[in-house]
């Protein structure tokens, strides 16, 4: 009898508790993020990030009290799973946190459909002065609006083993052309059959092959036209080059490395030092190079460029991004906020490098001076920024077009296909999607 | 002699493909002593040198809150889900078994469809709902739909089980003066225990270790919940201690762990008792 109480209670208990729980809720959905004396202020901000960048983050968020005391800023962090997805359905559903962190690859999309950003161009609180024009142009600025402010930037470099170049007796103060390389990386792998020269993956080769293009033509490879910028015979011949380095055994082969796809710095021979060069965006060193015994010298430098080059080819962007939501309630302090966090010297102290080089001039002399930012990524983005080629466009970085050129990456590298028939099939496949993704707009 | 070296040779084999099941658990536990260049860079077991502190420097967590937080909102989250769960779909399950109402075929498709929808295409609306409920960074979304038997699989995972038992036990309890909802607690309930538990243990692990609908409701740091707090410094761009990561994943698999073996008992028990006893 006593259970079938027990039993009836809980029953009951789980009717009614969800009313009472809805009725609580209701009450306090408006309170969270108002102002209740119309001074102190609550703001939302939300990133992704790394151990390094949480602590730094929140030690920025804790000075910045001392300067608007009025302000309380919650922290909303967390690793970059999953971030994309969250941030997508907070802002279809209006309840982003008031200052964002965005990825470049997600802008065209967030902004091409609804207004969801703050004109930031327009904020009395926020200085853009510090910020290089190009930069603001071509990765901030969307529907003729500055929606959103680089963080840090970010080069593509070489990332480049010295103690064990030194030990190979390869020279590492050179500037690589694809002649250079080839040759002493064909020199060491006759050597040492278990070293090779280059780790990469298929995206890094399908870099390459782009690279080599725009080093050739000194023009976009696919323009704004949906047009290409390369003939088969430029194709073909790129191909052949990564063809020839894979068989003369410059790279790792692909089916060994592609098991570490993305994760260079996961991949045995790595760590292991038995290759001393892979190529990379700055902001990957520390990861790269922090799985290599203590003690190991490592330097960055430009990446490979042809001696007769019209264009380097050199990828210059970056970071991220900080955008404001459009339906913040406190859009000048938020302004205020994102001010402080990206141009003054004293958050930059404070944030170093772990949102990268800052974009903004003032806080990265403050930085550099203080030695607050590793030596060889700024060396890796003064390269990047003294040599900086064309900047792809949107229809270059489209995913159908990488998944096609990917794919034939994949074919020559395996041997499936020559790269006469692969250029020819590349050429055929790009056309029709190029087509195809005019139709669409 | 024959009989003997045949079950030496099975308990070999069963020894062997124990190993192989468990050496991702044996290389997990292992891994988290060792370096960051040990765990990638070789496939040896033990390592040369070993690190003793990813288990207290993980406990620590990144930034503002530790493992500790973590544990304590999961159990917050879980158990209420775990114990709504069962209720909810017992008493549903209940419902579709062994009582007939208008539309019952009906709302039975209707159950079951909602068990094929995907999950992505019913996502953003759900949350469309919870923040007008004023649920967003609770564990609301999680606690109160379970009250409601939401979960369509467990629903149909207990209706299949009570079809299964006799309505005869039924009739004659109702001989013996039952009511309808006495016939469930009385007669039912008890032979459904391993139904009971395996609703359980699922629900138990699969909220333990949902990540999606945790990051996507969840945005304090101070709410996160272990699975959310296990990635939160995994990041491209930075070096991680993927020690600590690891021994944090042990830490975090051990209460499933348990809870599975001291249940799984139940999973077999019952099933054999369910006939009619003379």
């Amino acid at each position: 009898m006593k259970k079938t109480k027990v039993l009836k209670c809980l029953l009951i208990a789980l009717f009614v508790l969800p009313a009472l729980i809805s009725g609580c809720a209701s009450g306090n959905d408006s309170g969270s993020a108002g102002a209740d004396d119309g001074k102190n202020v609550t703001l939302r901000f939300s990133w992704w990030g790394g151990e390094d960048r949480h602590k730094a983050t929140l030690a920025a968020i804790e000075a910045y009290k001392k300067i608007a005391p009025n302000v309380t800023i919650e922290a909303e962090y967390q690793g970059f799973d999953g971030y994309q997805q969250k941030i997508k359905t907070q802002l279809a559903s209006n309840t982003a946190a008031d200052i964002i962190q965005l990825d470049l690859p997600w802008m065209r999309e967030l902004t091409s459909k609804s207004d969801l950003f703050l004109d930031l161009g327009s904020q009395p609180g926020l200085s853009l002065d510090g910020f290089e024009k190009t930069l603001l142009e071509n990765f901030g600025t969307y529907n003729g609006k500055v929606q959103a402010l680089p963080t840090g930037v970010n080069a593509y470099c070489l990332i480049i083993n010295k103690s064990l170049m030194d030990k190979l007796g390869i020279p590492s103060d050179i500037k690589w052309d694809w002649d250079t390389i080839y040759e002493e990386g064909k020199k060491l792998h006759e050597k040492d059959s278990s070293k090779y020269l280059l780790l990469a993956d298929h995206g890094i080769l399908a870099i390459d092959f782009t690279n080599m293009l725009k080093q050739r033509t000194g023009k976009e490879w696919i323009d704004d036209h949906y047009t290409l910028g390369f003939t088969q015979e430029e194709a073909a011949e790129a191909l052949a080059w990564i063809d020839k380095a894979l068989k003369a055994g410059v790279y790792q082969p692909l089916g060994e490395s592609d098991l570490f796809f993305g994760k260079g710095e996961q991949n045995p021979k790595w760590i292991n030092q038995e290759i001393p060069m892979t190529f990379a965006m700055s902001s990957l060193y520390i990861t790269q190079t922090s799985v290599l015994p203590q003690g190991t010298e490592t330097i960055t430098a430009l990446p490979v460029i042809a001696k007769d080059a019209k264009d380097t080819s050199v990828l210059v962007r970056p970071s991220q991004l900080l955008a404001i939501s459009k339906s913040t309630k406190h859009p000048e302090e938020a302004a205020k906020f994102m001010n402080w966090f990206l141009n003054d010297p004293e958050a930059a102290l404070i944030l170093g490098d772990v949102r990268s080089i800052p974009a903004s001039k003032p806080s990265q002399e403050a930085a550099v001076k203080a030695g607050k930012i590793n030596a060889e990524i700024s060396n890796a983005v003064e390269l990047g920024l003294a040599n900086a080629g064309i900047v792809d466009n949107e229809i270059a970085t489209n995913s159908e077009i990488d998944a096609i050129l990917q794919e034939i990456i994949e074919k020559v590298s395996y041997g499936k296909a020559s790269p006469e028939d692969a250029s020819k099939e590349l050429i055929e496949k790009l056309n029709a999607k190029l087509k195809e993704l005019q139709g669409r707009n | 002699m024959t009989r003997s070296t045949n079950s030496i040779l099975r308990y070999l084999l069963l020894i062997a493909l124990g190993l192989v099941m468990m050496y991702p658990l044996l290389w997990l536990f292992a891994s988290s002593f060792k370096t960051n260049a040990a765990i990638f860079g070789s496939s040896r077991l033990l390592p040369d040198t070993f690190v003793w502190n990813a288990y207290t420097e993980g406990w620590k967590g990144t930034g503002q809150y530790g493992f500790q937080d973590f544990f304590i909102n999961t159990l917050f989250l879980v158990i209420p889900t775990v114990v709504l769960t069962i209720l909810s779909s017992v008493i549903v399950a209940y419902g579709f078994a062994r009582f007939s109402f208008p539309l019952k075929t009906f709302l039975f498709s209707v159950m079951i469809a909602t068990l094929m929808l995907p999950h992505a295409s019913i996502m953003i609306p759900r949350y469309i709902l919870f923040r007008k409920l004023g649920w967003l960074d609770t564990y609301w979304p999680f606690i109160i739909p379970s009250a409601f038997a939401t979960s369509a699989f467990f629903v149909y995972l207990m209706i299949q089980f009570l079809r299964g038992l006799p309505r005869d036990l039924d009739e004659s309890a109702i001989i013996d003066g039952c009511n309808s909802f006495t016939v469930l607690t009385r007669v039912l309930l008890p032979l459904c225990k391993p139904a009971i538990f395996s609703v359980g243990i699922f629900q138990f692990i699969w909220t333990w270790n949902d990540f999606f609908n945790s990051i996507i409701y969840i945005s304090s740091v101070k709410k996160f919940t272990v699975s959310l707090g296990l990635r939160l410094s995994l990041d491209a761009s930075s070096a991680v201690s993927w020690n600590q990561v690891l021994a944090m994943s042990v830490v975090s698999i051990v209460p499933c762990v348990l809870i599975f073996f001291f249940a799984q008992k139940y999973f077999v028990e019952g099933i054999s008792t369910t006939g009619i006893k003379g």
